[in-house]
Formats: C-alpha cells, sequence, structure tokens
C-alpha cells in the first residue's frame, strides 16, 4: 500500500537520470563533429593565409570592366564586383591580412596583458593598483569605441592598426592572468621555493608561467575571435584597412553599395568572416575543455 | 558597506577622469587644429593668432586643467560642425542609442530565455540543437554584417521593412534584431547551462517528490533560481551593445552616440569625439557600478574590502 505512492512519486525525476547517460555521449558526438569541422576551417583559412595565390583562381586586383557584377557562376565562384574583379581571389586574399594583424595583436596583447597580469597578481601593491586601474579604463569603453577614436587619431597603417587593436585588447589577459597568480602565489609549491630561497623573477619565470600557460593558451585563441570582429568593424567603417589593401570588413563595406542587385559582393566575404570566427571560438572553446575547464565560458563580462 | 560604496564610487570617477586624460591626449596627438579651422591660405602670422586664442602655445598640463575646469562646468566646446556645445550635440544622440540598446536586450532576453530553457528541459531535442547553432551563429556574425544581411532580405527583398532611418516602430524592428541576436546568444548559452545546474538541484527534486506540477516546479522554483546569473550577464552586456550599437547605427542610419562618433571622427569635429568618448565612459562606468552595487546589496557574501 505504501509502495504505490512512493514510486509514483519517484518516478518523474528518475527520468532524466536514467537518460542522461546516452544523451551525454550523443552531445559528444556531435560535439567532436564541431571539433573537427572548426579545425578543418581553421587548417584552410591558415593555407589561404599563407598559401593565397594558389587558391586564388583570378588576380584579386584585376579589373575586367566588361565582367562587372556577375552572379556566382562555374567561373567565378563567388560572383565578380562593380568592376569586375573575382569576388573568391579577393576573399581568399583577405586572409593574409587578417590572420597577420589578428596573430601580431594576440601575440603582442597576451604578452603585454599577460606580463601586467603576473606581475601585478604577483607584486600586489602600487604596481597592481597601477595595471588595473589602466585595464579599468580600457574596460570602461566599449573597445570599437576606444580603437575607432585611437585609429582615427594616429592613421590607419598597418603597425597603427595592429597598436590600435593591441590597446583595445590586453586587459583581458592581465585581469585572468591576475586573478590566477593570485590564487597560485599563496599555493604550498610556490610558498616552498620561496623558502628554498628563489629569486622572484626565478619563481615567476619558472613556476608560475608554466602553471598559466594553459589559461594564456585558451584566452588567446577566444580573443582571437574578439580581434577580428574588431579589425573587420574597424574596416568596414573605414578606419581599419586601407584600400587596395584586402580585408573581408573592407570587402563588405565595399559590397553595400550594391545590396539590392548583387549580393554576392557583400555577402561572400560576409560569410567567411563569420565562419573563421565560428572556428576560432570552436576551437577556443575545446582548448578551454583540454587545458582549463574552471575558466568561464563567457569572457566578455 | 558605506565605505565600500565611497570607495567604488572614488575608483568609478578617477576610471572617468583616466578616460578624459587618454583622449585629450589623443586629440592633441593629431595635430593642429589651426589647420582644420584656418583657410589654406591662411599665413603663419594668423595660425599664431588663433593659437594664442585657443590657449593651444601653454603647456599641456595648463591646457588640461583649463579643460577639466571646462568639463566640471559640463563644457564640452563648441562643435564646429554644428555651431552648437559639443555637449548638448553627444546629449541629443543619447536617447536613440538608449532606445535601440534597451530594444535589443528586450529582444536578447525574450528569445534567449525561452530557448535557454526548452534547451535545458529537453537537452538534446530538436529546439537544444536550434539554440546551439543560433547562439553559435550570433557569437560568430559582427552586428553589422548581420545588419546587411537583414536588409537584403527584409527591406530590399521582401520589403517588409525600411532600410534605415528612424522615429517610427518600424525603424526599430531591423537594428535591434541585428544587434540583440549576438546577445541573445549568450543569454540562450548562459540560460541553459544555469537552467541544467538548477533542475539538478535538491530543491527542484524536492518540489518535485511534493508533487507540483512540472510546469510548476520550472517556473516558480527552477527558473527564478537560474535568471540570478543571466540578469548578471545582461546588466554587464548592455554596455556592450553600446559598442555594438556603433556599426549596425550605421548601416542602418540611427541617428545615435555610434553614428555621431562615425560622422565626427571622418569630419574631424574632436570636440564633438570628446564629449561622445567622455558620455559613453560615464555611462558604461555607471553601469558596472550599480550593478556592484546592486550585488553588495543582494547578496550579504560579497566583501565590502
Amino acid at each position: 500500500m505504501v509502495d504505490i505512492p512512493l514510486s509514483g512519486f519517484l518516478r518523474r525525476p528518475a527520468e532524466p537520470v536514467l537518460k542522461l547517460a546516452p544523451l551525454r555521449r550523443r552531445l559528444g558526438a556531435g560535439r567532436r563533429l564541431q571539433r573537427g569541422l572548426a579545425m578543418l576551417v581553421s587548417v584552410v583559412i591558415l593555407a589561404f593565409a599563407l598559401f593565397g595565390p594558389i587558391f586564388e583562381p583570378f588576380d584579386p586586383q584585376a579589373i575586367d570592366l566588361s565582367a562587372s557584377f556577375q552572379p556566382p557562376s562555374a567561373e567565378h565562384w563567388f560572383g565578380t564586383d562593380q568592376i569586375g574583379r573575382d569576388v573568391l581571389s579577393r576573399v581568399v586574399e583577405a586572409t593574409r591580412l587578417t590572420l597577420l594583424i589578428t596573430g601580431c595583436v594576440v601575440a603582442l596583447a597576451g604578452g603585454l596583458g599577460g606580463l601586467a597580469g603576473i606581475g601585478a597578481g604577483y607584486f600586489g601593491g602600487a604596481l597592481d593598483a597601477l595595471v588595473m586601474r589602466l585595464a579599468d579604463i580600457q574596460l570602461a569603453l566599449p573597445a570599437i569605441i576606444l580603437a575607432m577614436v585611437l585609429a582615427g587619431a594616429v592613421g590607419q597603417t598597418l603597425p597603427n592598426l595592429v597598436l590600435v587593436l593591441t590597446l583595445a585588447s590586453w586587459a583581458r589577459f592581465a585581469r585572468v592572468l591576475r586573478g590566477e597568480v593570485l590564487s597560485l602565489r599563496t599555493r604550498d609549491f610556490i610558498l616552498l621555493v620561496r623558502l628554498a630561497g628563489a629569486s622572484r623573477g626565478w619563481i615567476m619565470l619558472r613556476h608560475i608561467l608554466p602553471n598559466v600557460v594553459g589559461t594564456l593558451v585558451v584566452l588567446a585563441t577566444i580573443e582571437a575571435g574578439s580581434v577580428i570582429v574588431l579589425e573587420a568593424t574597424l574596416s568596414f567603417l573605414g578606419l581599419g584597412i586601407q584600400p587596395p589593401g584586402i580585408s573581408w570588413g573592407g570587402l563588405i563595406a565595399e559590397g553595400r553599395g550594391f545590396l539590392g542587385a548583387a549580393w554576392w559582393v557583400c555577402a561572400c566575404p560576409g560569410l567567411a568572416l563569420m565562419l573563421a570566427v565560428l572556428a576560432v571560438n570552436l576551437l577556443g572553446d575545446a582548448l578551454r575543455d583540454r587545458l582549463n575547464p574552471l575558466l568561464p565560458s563567457d569572457l566578455s563580462s | 558597506m558605506l565605505i565600500y560604496l565611497l570607495k567604488r564610487l572614488a575608483q568609478s570617477a578617477i576610471t572617468v577622469l583616466f578616460v578624459v586624460a587618454i583622449i585629450f591626449v589623443v586629440i592633441r596627438l593629431i595635430g593642429d587644429p589651426t589647420h582644420l579651422l584656418l583657410p589654406p591660405e591662411a599665413t603663419e602670422a594668423d595660425r599664431v593668432v588663433l593659437r594664442h586664442q585657443m590657449g593651444l602655445d601653454r603647456p599641456v598640463l595648463v591646457q588640461f586643467g583649463a579643460y577639466l575646469a571646462q568639463l566640471a562646468r559640463g563644457d564640452f566646446g563648441i562643435s564646429y560642425r554644428f555651431s552648437l556645445p559639443a555637449g548638448q550635440v553627444a546629449l541629443h544622440a543619447l536617447p536613440p542609442t538608449l532606445m535601440l540598446a534597451s530594444a535589443a536586450l528586450v529582444l536578447a532576453l525574450g528569445i534567449g530565455i525561452p530557448l535557454g530553457v526548452a534547451a535545458a528541459i529537453w537537452p538534446g531535442s530538436v529546439v537544444d540543437q536550434f539554440g546551439q547553432i543560433f547562439a553559435v551563429l550570433g557569437q560568430a556574425a559582427p552586428p553589422f554584417f548581420f545588419s546587411l544581411l537583414f536588409v537584403k532580405l527584409f527591406s530590399l527583398h521582401w520589403a517588409w521593412l525600411p532600410t534605415g532611418g528612424y522615429g517610427t516602430p518600424a525603424h526599430l524592428v531591423l537594428p535591434a534584431l541585428a544587434l540583440g541576436w549576438f546577445a541573445a546568444a549568450g543569454v540562450a548559452r548562459l540560460t541553459r547551462s544555469s537552467m541544467t545546474d538548477v533542475l539538478g538541484a535538491e530543491f527542484v527534486k524536492f518540489a518535485r517528490i511534493k508533487g507540483l506540477a512540472e510546469q510548476e516546479v520550472i517556473l516558480r522554483h527552477a527558473l527564478r533560481n537560474a535568471l540570478l546569473p543571466v540578469v548578471t550577464y545582461v546588466t554587464l552586456q548592455f554596455g556592450l551593445l553600446i559598442g555594438g550599437a556603433v556599426s549596425v547605427e550605421v548601416v542602418f542610419a540611427w541617428p545615435g552616440i555610434g553614428q555621431l562618433l562615425y560622422d565626427s571622427i571622418n569630419n574631424l569635429d574632436y570636440t564633438v569625439v570628446q564629449a561622445a568618448v567622455t558620455l559613453t565612459a560615464a555611462i558604461f562606468v555607471l553601469i558596472n557600478l550599480l550593478v556592484d552595487v546592486a550585488y553588495a546589496l543582494i547578496d550579504p557574501r560579497i566583501q565590502h574590502g
């Protein structure tokens, strides 16, 4: 008699528990597929950037006025633009500058921000206060607004662009690494090395750094996605890469005027941009799961 | 608590002050504004006179002090493009941006929360998979590209909505959607993971054992607890939306801060750039301050150190 209501109560909560295991596995397969595709796209982009001309069916700057605004076809897969340039070739060519800039910015921002964060976390005191206030300033302005104002001020050469994007993206590295170091420095093994008489520089280089490298790599991958978007937005607004330099943002801006008649001029670079960011984001997720699962999945806040 | 409040207030004020200082330096980097203000045939003597009138021949620190004194009176200088006080010009552009960001936020919540909840209740289902694709796409695509895509589809192809402009609710739909997608993606992801955690909690099991209807368990017990991290996320997201609004405003000719900033940078109208950036930074810092303080009030575990 007592059995009947009890089993009735228990049946409902029991269901999801029983289902959980096979569901996890199914999601796992989907996720593996996602990550495989992300890897593939990343490799393709890297190949485009390194060996661009091999994949470009036409010269990306070659003008052919008799072939303007051709829709996608067997000859021009992505169609042609207003002066007959092959959109596919231009989209492929754009990966070069994008990857060059993103690589430089992530290396610089990761290096500077990482160094500032490790120093701030380890030494504390005035250095910590200074670094965190500077980070506050960067985080007090949306990155795009900071980048727009800086780019407008210093002019849009390639080194300037790298500088501007670095200034707009170092703070996240500093913040996260500072937090990691703060918790690391009180751990027993660090205390023991200090007791053994190791210098501060030695401790930071040999004992702190190896423990935050994983986080740094994950952050760099996640940040790479934001830098690509930021650069594309700047170039779209005409404050980034200047013609004749080719970038996805610039190509989208060029196509904007012909949205009604020739959507492909705008849509193809846009889709390439989206695919690239997608791949980098998924790669970042995968690296996080592998290297530092405790890192929050959304670092934008 | 009062000390914590004062400390955070002081920190915020210092941050805004730093922003003002940096913008001041950046604007001075650009070069001699007399080249813009005077016609090209002006002589060097004319420039010297104008520089003196503008106080540009004084030491930089003195200039900065004078600038701060000016700011303290709410005076950002005169916009040469509009011949109006720059602060006033920037303030005029604020309501449209706030309206756009709020609309995007409402859309983000309206789409993101139901999607996240449904995905958490039925993991692996069609809804969940759709939600994941929606979220991944939203976080990958820059708002300006969505904007153009929407213009192509809904304005040029089907002619349902205007391609740009400001004034009627119809003008708001596409920009808000383009801007809101990104935030909606984050909200959906966060709601899903937060809801999944909560659904596994003891108190939810207890509510079920108590015999409450499933819908009651989810809406009254689980969702209310799962929404706390979502609320934090969303308040912080509001600042990011203002940043994302820049390119969306440019595409849709939306008369907000972003559009103003874009035009002012392109027209070298630096008083307005200064005013707009300072205003944005102040709002951004204010939002963060309010979130922190609200949290300190709600959650006694936070240290007021």
